[in-house]
């Protein structure tokens, strides 16, 4: 059996105060192992931006608690947080999210650089191998705004591998694509989860991309509706 | 550099690059508030400098040699008071003064000249016009007549006009002697003289060695031995040297007061750092304007990145290194506005040394005080001034870029990346 990488473990998170309190997650618990392809659905509203804000620690849980491979993280301050971020966690945004000002190869470098990574040779090394994995090798001295969205979206994929995170966090990453893009996506994706044992856990309106999930944790109103493993 | 610094430097270079006409509107304002700056400053030099060259050339020499008794009574221009042994003193002075400096005799006493009709108090100056045009600049700028010719007066040109003399002319000169008594000579104007300090062009009447001695009796004391130093470039350097000078001579032991230019225009030079600090109040005034733009433009730049702040908060980048992102950005805004202004100033300020501006008739008759009439206002190079000037813009810079950038680095993550 493979190794629990993340827990949640009894998580609520409230917004707002009094008449205005919103609750996005009611006593969550759930667990993720090496190397997981997971998509949390459900409709609009029902928390599952807010769960992957707290499992990639931007976002804290009101009550319960977030365990990384065994150890609490309730205690961590912001820069302990960061630091958490940096090694272990990358993320795919539904707006790819890319530098503008930088290169394709300068944006898959970033993670890196953030790291503190001092070798300027194998960051560059690594890069470009990334960038092989995802099809772009012809496109890595170009500026995101001369890409398409699904390459922008590719190149997103490759800022979030370059690091070799523990686990790759994607918010709706396919939901401004057309349906065959995003169905390239989830495709690299998936076969890059097999190749390197990365967890990805992705949300998802989508059926076509639920389906291709091996695990899928259905959200309403903020509690488990659902948590199907499927063999694919 | 860390590699840190260097994607943080690289960021917010391209992001400078990218928005290259905010970049450029907001480094302008510090350019221009910069070279004003060094302008101002530049022209303060040169305005001390004409004024102090004139004093130097036309009334005071670079150092004055005097008794110590004339030198305490010397409003009053006392004859009694001389040189004990001129000769003497004149004859030690080669080894104690630079290679190129030149020496002089002058007597000074008050007068009365009249035209015959009318009568007006005047400032008589006894010269050797052939050592004196080696000291001062006064026998060039008689623009009618000559300098220098026996039974004859160079007047100053508002006092001319004041008695209504020309060339040929025939002047009295009285004067109170030291025994109480009056005595006048009749002189003939020789030559009328357009001098650049008001002072001298309302009151002086120079006359020869000889002439003075008709008129106060013989031997003319000589009141005051003065000394041209050679020049230097820098106001500050030639104040300096006059005043080591001075020191030196006075430290000799042979009883005189030696009055360098940095005394004898003391009140003027302490002056000169109220007006530096003017110069400061206009530079902080210029640059606290600058510092709105560069305020704003890293703001704007700040809220049309929210979501690149939440990705690479996303990525790890620390609070703080967010906000050394943004100022970085501040501050090469100010090293760009920096640049430009020194640039935009080293251009005026060559204009001014090379050409200057002519004060020529620009206030005619006016009392301009010490301030010369008639010559060209040059700049002055500065290093130091250029230095601060970049100084202050980049500080500025630095400054009002730090409160958007604390704003960016406070940013809630969740918050930047849901940012449209």
């Amino acid at each position: 059996m493979a190794e629990t990488i993340l827990a949640l473990r009894d998580v609520t998170k409230v917004y707002g105060t009094g008449e205005a309190e919103v609750t996005a997650l009611r006593s969550i618990s759930l667990a993720f192992e090496q190397g997981e392809f997971a998509a949390v659905v459900g409709p609009s509203g029902s928390g599952k931006t807010t769960l992957l804000n707290i499992i990639g620690c931007l976002d804290s849980p009101t009550s319960g608690e977030l365990l990384w491979r065994g150890a609490p993280m309730k205690s961590m301050g912001k820069t302990q947080l960061a630091a958490y971020r940096r090694t272990h966690v990358s993320f795919v945004f539904q707006s790819y999210n890319l530098i503008p000002v930088l290169t394709v190869t300068e944006n898959v470098e970033l993670p890196l650089l953030i790291e503190g990574v001092r070798d300027r040779a194998s960051i560059r090394a690594r890069a470009l191998e990334i960038l092989a994995m995802v099809g772009l090798s012809d496109k890595a001295n170009r500026r995101p705004t001369e890409l398409s969205g699904g390459q922008e979206q590719r190149v997103a994929i490759a800022r979030a591998l370059v690091k070799k995170p523990s686990i790759v966090l994607a918010d709706e990453p396919t939901a401004n694509l057309d349906s065959h893009t995003a169905g390239e996506i989830i495709e690299l994706m998936r076969d890059i989860n097999a190749k390197t044992d990365t967890t990805f856990l992705f949300s998802t309106h989508d059926q076509r991309i639920m389906d291709m999930a091996r695990r899928i944790v259905t959200l309403h109103d903020g509690q488990i509706e659902r948590d199907e493993r499927h063999e694919k | 550099m860390k590699t840190n610094t260097r994607m943080l430097f690289q960021i917010a270079l391209r992001n400078v690059e990218r928005h290259r006409k905010r970049t450029l509107i907001t480094a302008i304002v510090l350019t221009v508030g910069i070279a004003v700056y060094i302008m101002f400053q530049s022209m303060l030099a040169g305005m001390d400098r004409i004024t102090i060259d004139a004093a130097i050339d036309f009334d005071n020499s670079s150092v004055s040699l005097r008794s110590k008794e004339y030198e305490a009574h010397a409003a009053t221009q006392p004859l009694e008071y001389g040189l004990q042994d001129p000769k003497s003193i004149a004859a030690s002075l080669p080894g104690m003064l630079p290679a190129g400096s030149a020496w002089t005799e002058r007597t000074r006493f008050y007068a009365q000249v009249s035209n015959w009709t009318d009568e007006t108090s005047a400032l008589a100056v006894a010269v050797e016009p052939g050592t004196d045009s080696a000291v001062f600049k006064t026998a060039g700028d008689v623009k009618e007549g000559k300098w220098g010719g026996a039974g004859q007066a160079v007047l100053g040109a508002d006092l001319a006009k004041d008695l209504r003399v020309k060339v040929g002319d025939s002047v009295v000169i009285s004067a109170s002697l030291p025994d109480g008594t009056l005595n006048a000579v009749d002189l003939v104007v020789g030559g009328i003289a357009d001098l650049p300090l008001s002072s001298l062009s309302q009151q002086a009447v120079y006359m020869t060695w000889q002439d003075a001695e008709r008129l106060v009796g013989a031997p003319l004391p000589v009141t005051e031995i003065d000394i041209r130093l050679p020049t230097v470039p820098r106001l500050d350097s030639l104040v300096a040297n006059a005043d080591a000078v001075a020191a030196k001579l006075e430290a000799s032991d042979c009883g005189i007061a030696a009055v360098s230019i940095g005394e004898a225009m003391g009140d003027y030079l302490a002056m000169r750092n109220m007006k530096s600090k003017f110069a400061y109040i206009l530079v902080v005034i210029v640059l606290l304007i600058s510092s709105v733009g560069i305020f704003n433009t890293i703001l704007m730049s700040m809220y049309s990145r929210i979501r690149e702040i939440g990705v690479l908060a996303a990525y790890g980048l620390e609070p703080k290194q967010i906000k050394r992102l943004f100022s970085l950005e501040g501050l090469m805004i100010g090293v760009i506005g920096s640049i430009g202004g020194m640039l935009l100033g080293a251009i005026f300020v060559w204009w001014l040394t090379a050409y200057g501006i002519s004060f020529s008739g620009m206030f005619g008759n006016l009392d301009l005080g010490s301030l010369p009439k008639y010559l060209t206002l040059k700049g002055e190079w500065n290093g130091a001034t250029f230095a601060q000037g970049f100084f202050f813009g980049v500080l500025v810079s630095w400054l009002a870029s730090l409160m958007p950038a604390r704003k960016a680095s406070r940013i809630e993550v969740t918050e930047a990346l849901r940012f449209v």
